[in-house]
């Protein structure tokens, strides 16, 4: 049974625990890093077993709350910084959003998806009602054509493979492997950047994304997916 | 009593398998709803205790109904905290109710007990069970909403736990005690970035079950129950396409629709005899200001899959068989597909020569003169060319034609919520 003096004592330890937090974050609560986010140790990065895109540049999220069509195409058309459809990010860039620097991360997921959450919450912004932004290039050791984009997302997103959009997804949904797939495009010789907006309103937020060859299974022909070593 | 009456035929009528659909013809009218206070979010499963139904939600809430479907404010347990589960296993009820012990996902899952959950019974005490779960803010998984299985082939008591923070888990519970098997044992992955998990068994799978979409936000919330199965209870749960739930995978059992918006926190509540239902609540109900509330659902079965039934609106409704879309086959004992079709008119659902019906059977489809006779195409009406009767009137026909018509009729079946409760010691 729970006394009252145990009570008083919980409340206590409650209140305390609270200040220590405040006092040590010096305004804001110091996070453990993303559990399934890991900074790259390396200049590229192969995709996994299945395909999937496990290296990629992510901006710090941006405020945004509608998942309808007709809002996420507009919003993804509002230049929130400058050069945003071809600029090639490196890590710890900075942008300025609305008056606010917003950051550039370098990341490796250990799955095959991107936890946005994850991402956004180690670094103690937001993840509800907001908008991120992820580039990655691809490179081939050669021209790839007939493959698909197949992207999967939590919530919309919007995706561009070499400047060209070539899928997109709406409304409040999970993230499900290829439920999103582009239309048949030729990856080129060397680099291809794929960029990605993603929106979420509330709860969890990631995505996936890899490429299927002609007989629509995953892709595994290119070298790897590179970031910083690209741009070099 | 007409609602009750009402919801005992649907159910029936919808787990006869394979043989019957039940259809709604085109009449607006309100739905058969839960009643009283259904104010709740992250309902438990909903428990039989002492003919009476109970249920347990976030912060406390307290439900408790006679019926299943008038409910009103019950008494809240000893401990409270997020989105609780409830199961009867032997003398014992257990609660396991998950907590924030920090900034999410830092979380634990503990459990109570009580020999009843009436309040007036002297049996009726919570006890302290302990911790049976936790996770550590930093791992990939949010120590809350458990969903607990009585596994029903060996008696083995599982857990399943998490948020859209990162993994669903599993872990094994002891059934004599109700507190955590083997603490050392690493939790097992099955589901990600979903929530409101639980887990069921029918018909040689393992289901489970979580919630995708976004919660707590009222009438924008994207909630919305999906399902994956297995043979065994590890996993991996594959939804009907084949997409692992832990990679995103789940087949929709029920999202919004109408006045209703955001599904969530399946649970179970198998009445018996073949006849289940569901619970789950809405996180908001236009029809009442937008508040997160109980609903209960006919729980159906199709190709082994669980289908969301609807609680049926008033109105007039028809049977027709699923094999090969006419009502009277069902009904005419030996009647061969397309056979006996010219100048028959009746043989069919209480028609003239009938199998049943009575008096006020409804003219059966196929009647002389109509192109489409016994067994022929169309969409054959039980109430053509009558005026409509009250519902009670038309749901005894129905009641009798299915009674007469099938074998294994279901009159007199305990198929409602109130035999369950009167049956119970």
């Amino acid at each position: 049974m729970i006394t009252f003096r145990q009570l008083l004592l919980s409340a206590v330890a409650v209140l305390a625990g609270s200040a220590l937090i405040a006092i040590t974050a010096s305004g804001q609560e110091a996070r453990p890093p993303a559990p399934t986010l890991r900074s790259p140790t390396s200049p590229e990065k192969a995709p996994d077993a299945d395909g999937f895109i496990q290296r990629w540049l992510l901006l710090e999220p941006i405020p945004f709350n509608d998942l309808t069509e007709i809002a996420v195409r507009a919003g993804v058309k509002k230049e929130y910084f400058p050069n945003q459809f071809t600029v090639l990010p490196k890590d710890g860039d900075k942008v300025t959003v609305d008056g606010k620097e917003l950051a550039w991360h370098a990341a490796d997921t250990t799955l095959y998806n991107v936890n946005l959450y994850h991402f956004a919450w180690a670094l103690n912004k937001p993840t509800t009602n907001v908008l991120f932004w992820a580039v990655t290039i691809v490179n081939c050791p050669r021209e790839m054509p007939n493959v698909r984009l197949a992207i999967g997302s939590n919530a919309a997103s919007v995706w561009w493979v070499n400047g060209q959009e070539v899928a997109s997804l709406f409304n409040d949904r999970q993230t499900v492997i290829d439920d999103g797939v582009s239309k048949r495009i030729t990856l080129k010789k060397g680099a291809n950047v794929v960029r990605a907006a993603v929106i979420n309103g509330g709860g969890a937020t990631d995505f996936c994304a890899r490429f299927l060859d002609a007989d629509d299974t995953p892709l595994k022909g290119f070298t790897g997916t590179v970031v910083d070593a690209a741009m070099k | 009593m007409a609602l009750k009456f009402a919801y005992r035929q649907s159910a029936s009528g919808y787990n006869m398998k394979s043989a019957l659909y039940v259809i709604l013809l085109a009449v607006a009218a309100p739905a058969f709803a839960l009643d009283g206070q259904v104010g709740i979010h992250d309902p438990s499963t909903i428990v039989l205790c002492n003919r009476k139904f109970y249920t347990f939600g976030t912060g406390g809430t307290a439900l408790v109904s006679d019926d299943g479907w008038t409910w009103r404010t019950g008494t809240r347990a000893s401990r409270s905290g997020m989105a609780p589960d409830l199961i009867h296993i032997g003398d014992r009820y257990y609660q396991y109710i998950a907590r924030n012990v920090g900034a999410q996902p830092k979380a634990e899952i503990n459990m109570i007990w009580t020999k009843s959950l009436d309040p007036e019974s002297p049996d009726y005490k919570w006890e302290e069970g302990g911790l049976v779960a936790s996770t550590n803010g930093i791992e990939d998984c949010n120590g809350i909403d458990p969903g607990v299985l009585l596994d029903p082939n060996d008696g083995r008591l599982w857990m399943v736990y998490g948020s859209y923070f990162g993994y669903i888990r599993l872990v094994e519970l002891d059934p004599k005690t109700g507190k955590r098997l083997n603490p050392d044992d690493k939790p097992r992955d099955i589901a990600i970035n979903c929530e409101a998990s639980d887990m069921i068994y029918h018909d040689g799978w393992y289901y489970l079950l979580a919630t995708h979409g976004s919660c707590c936000r009222g009438a924008d919330s994207g909630y919305n129950i999906r399902v994956g199965r297995a043979k065994k209870v590890t996993g991996p749960f594959l939804d009907h396409i084949g997409v692992d739930m832990i990679r995103g995978g789940g087949k929709l059992l029920i999202g919004s629709g109408g006045r209703v918006i955001g599904a969530g926190h399946f649970g179970l509540l198998d009445l018996g005899d073949t006849v289940q239902k569901f619970s789950m609540h809405w996180e908001a109900d236009l029809d009442r200001g937008g508040a997160s509330v109980l609903d209960i659902r006919p729980l159906l079965w199709k190709d082994g899959w669980p289908v969301a039934g609807e609680n049926l609106k008033e109105g007039a409704y028809e049977i027709e068989s699923v094999r090969t879309g006419t009502a009277l086959e069902l009904a005419v004992e030996g009647m061969p597909v397309g056979g006996r079709r010219a100048g028959r008119g009746g043989g069919g659902f209480g028609g003239p020569g009938g199998r049943g019906g009575g008096r006020d059977a409804p003219a059966a489809p196929g009647a002389p003169g109509q192109a489409a006779g016994a067994g022929g195409r169309g969409r054959p009406s039980l109430l053509a060319g009558r005026k409509p009767r009250s519902s009670s009137r038309r749901w005894r026909r129905a009641w009798n034609v299915r009674r007469h018509g099938r074998a294994d009729s279901a009159a007199g079946r305990r198929t409602g919520f109130d035999e369950l409760a009167r049956g119970q010691r």
